[in-house]
């Protein structure tokens, strides 16, 4: 497996991070070389074989879905980079 | 104080019999920290004043006579479990300065035995590496040779143990971080069954992987730490509702009779003799103990690694798709959204996280999705039965923890295969599903090697047991380094 510059920011693209040029040169170079090495996993027989999907020892555990109020609120809105009050300030995503 | 390199269940006597305080016995580790801990860079925060308030509250429990046996023991927590109203990074400058907001549920269980907290030990970021050089916060040393790394992702918990720079401490286990840096610091470092511990407040790296384990000088002192923290929690669906403890009385049981597997493909060609020797030795160990050690083949070994990049970086690439500066953390100002998500991340993260992001958001990718992350749950299927199946046949696998002694900084830096090698034998008991212990096994050139056991899914009991009773039988665990 080969990646081009175009592949890795694509990649990039999809994982929304910005890449420097020579981030870009490295990356390509060392996926490859890890791929290359993960490729040994197409040599074992796996048809029939389900995939795990989830880790179930024991029968999982519901509870009632019931309101709260969390303790936490002013905590988890002190952090917030731009708050207008109680609120959350985001960028416009409409143009 | 002279009290030093003491197991928690010694000090504990101590602290009963009232040889000295809770407050002497942390105020005598806040003062190792701040001597010592300038050449070994473990802790990314000391808590002094927290942890003498702490220690207050233990010396009442013990005045009062509600004290147990974790009460007033001063801990070091790897900085990727919150503690509520304390900054919490996971080692990466994205969370620098970030505030918990909330108390781990093992956070909550140790509170509430009385232990202390002396502060956050370093790590790699996010938990991704196995030298602890992933980080631009702090770069933990071995106290060894402090030109090697502790290992990692838990270097400063392996560390700070090792050093004696707190009694004991936790760790996260997702391919091998507990126990990889734990065999290269010479200490006990055990990770659980695989819904054993709750991961609330324990931030993601590979939620189907991820366990929080403890990093001791004793396998009595990890015994009593992981029955402290595992149990069933409602707020972590995946531990299990039947959770039984171990019990403590029965390390003391003899292993005679116990059928110990020695797995061939663990002894490859290439491995440092001095380890195999070393390995072996614990294995006749065993025998003089009256267990029958037994040759054993884990014929999927080998991809076991493989299956363990392919697994974790895809989970990466999804769990670290919440570090987009618009909630907490690192925030770059932009015009567009989408260029505060990119630049945040771009500045935030370091090179090791955004390769594996990078790999992960490859092998899910339309394309390639099947062949690599479904192949690879596939083979983690096999690999799972393999070990149900060899369960059946010997009660106890006994193996290597690493492939070499502790490396020299910067020496594999620049190789992330290379570096991702180093977690060859302890990947396959987090792809298995199943539980496993590090301790310490003898020296190679004057530095620690581990000795592994492994136990099938749930059986901690055991495995507890024949590392209690080969670290009995040894006096590795009594050495320690000169500082």
């Amino acid at each position: 497996m080969e990646f081009t510059t175009q592949d890795i920011k694509k990649l990039a693209d999809l994982a929304r991070l910005e890449l420097t040029p020579e981030e870009q040169e490295l990356f390509a170079t060392q996926l490859a070389s890890i791929l290359e090495y993960a490729q040994q996993i197409q040599d074992v027989d796996t048809s029939g074989v389900t995939v795990t999907s989830h880790i179930d020892y024991d029968t999982q555990e519901f509870r009632e879905d019931e309101s709260q109020a969390p303790a936490t609120v002013d905590a988890i809105v002190k952090q917030f980079p731009h708050r207008a009050g109680s609120l959350n300030q985001v960028k416009r995503i409409l143009e | 104080m002279a009290h030093e390199f003491q197991t928690i269940s010694a000090t504990s006597k101590a602290l009963h019999a009232k040889e000295f305080s809770a407050r002497e016995l942390t105020q005598s580790y806040l003062d190792r920290i701040d001597s010592r801990d300038k050449e070994i860079q473990s802790y990314l925060d000391v808590f002094h004043t927290q942890a003498l308030a702490a220690a207050d509250a233990a010396d009442k429990k013990l005045a009062d006579g509600t004290a147990g046996t974790l009460t007033g023991m001063p801990l070091g927590i790897k900085d990727i479990i919150m503690i509520e109203g304390e900054t919490c990074t996971a080692g990466s400058k994205i969370l620098e300065g970030y505030q918990a907001t909330y108390d781990a549920h093992v956070i909550s269980q140790l509170k509430h035995s009385g232990s202390v907290f002396l502060g956050k030990t370093s790590l790699d970021e996010f938990a991704m590496g196995s030298s602890n050089e992933n980080t631009e916060l702090k770069q933990a040393r071995n106290p060894w040779d402090t030109t090697r790394v502790p290992g990692g992702s838990s270097g400063g918990s392996a560390a700070a143990v090792a050093a004696d720079l707190c009694i004991a401490a936790l760790g996260t286990d997702t391919g091998g971080s507990v126990r990889q840096p734990a065999a290269f610091c010479g200490v006990v470092g055990m990770k659980p069954t695989y819904g054993r511990v709750s991961r609330h407040g324990v931030m993601a790296m590979t939620s189907s992987l991820d366990q929080v384990g403890p990093l001791t000088r004793s396998v009595e002192d990890a015994t009593l730490l992981f029955n402290t923290i595992a149990g069933h929690d409602t707020h972590d669906a995946t531990t299990r509702v039947t959770n039984p403890s171990v019990d403590i009385q029965k390390l003391a049981q003899p292993i005679k009779g116990m059928k110990i597997g020695l797995p061939k493909e663990f002894f490859v060609e290439g491995m440092d003799p001095q380890i195999r020797k070393l390995v072996e030795d614990a294995a006749d160990q065993l025998r003089a103990l009256g267990a029958e050690v037994i040759e054993v083949s884990l014929s999927l070994t080998q991809y076991a690694l493989a299956v363990y990049q392919l697994t974790a970086t895809s989970e990466i690439s999804s769990n670290m798709a919440r570090y987009d500066g618009m909630r907490y953390g690192h925030s770059v100002e932009a015009e567009r959204l989408i260029d505060v998500y990119r630049q945040s991340r771009a500045e935030g993260f370091g090179s090791e996280v955004k390769r594996r992001i990078m790999l992960g958001t490859f092998a899910l990718s339309a394309g390639y999705h099947d062949q690599y992350y479904v192949q690879a749950q596939k083979v983690r299927t096999l690999i799972q039965k393999e070990y149900t199946d060899i369960f059946k046949k010997v009660d106890c696998l006994i193996g290597p923890t690493t492939p070499s002694v502790a490396f020299v900084h910067g020496e594999k830096f620049n190789d992330p295969l290379l570096m991702y090698l180093s977690d060859i034998y302890t990947v396959p008991a987090n792809i298995g599903g199943i539980c496993a212990i590090s301790v310490p096994g003898g020296y190679a050139g004057g530095l620690p090697v581990g000795v592994q056991f492994m136990a099938g899914a749930f059986a901690e009991q055991t495995l507890f047991q024949v590392a209690h009773q080969y670290e009995q039988a040894t006096t590795w665990h009594t050495m320690h380094p000169d500082l």
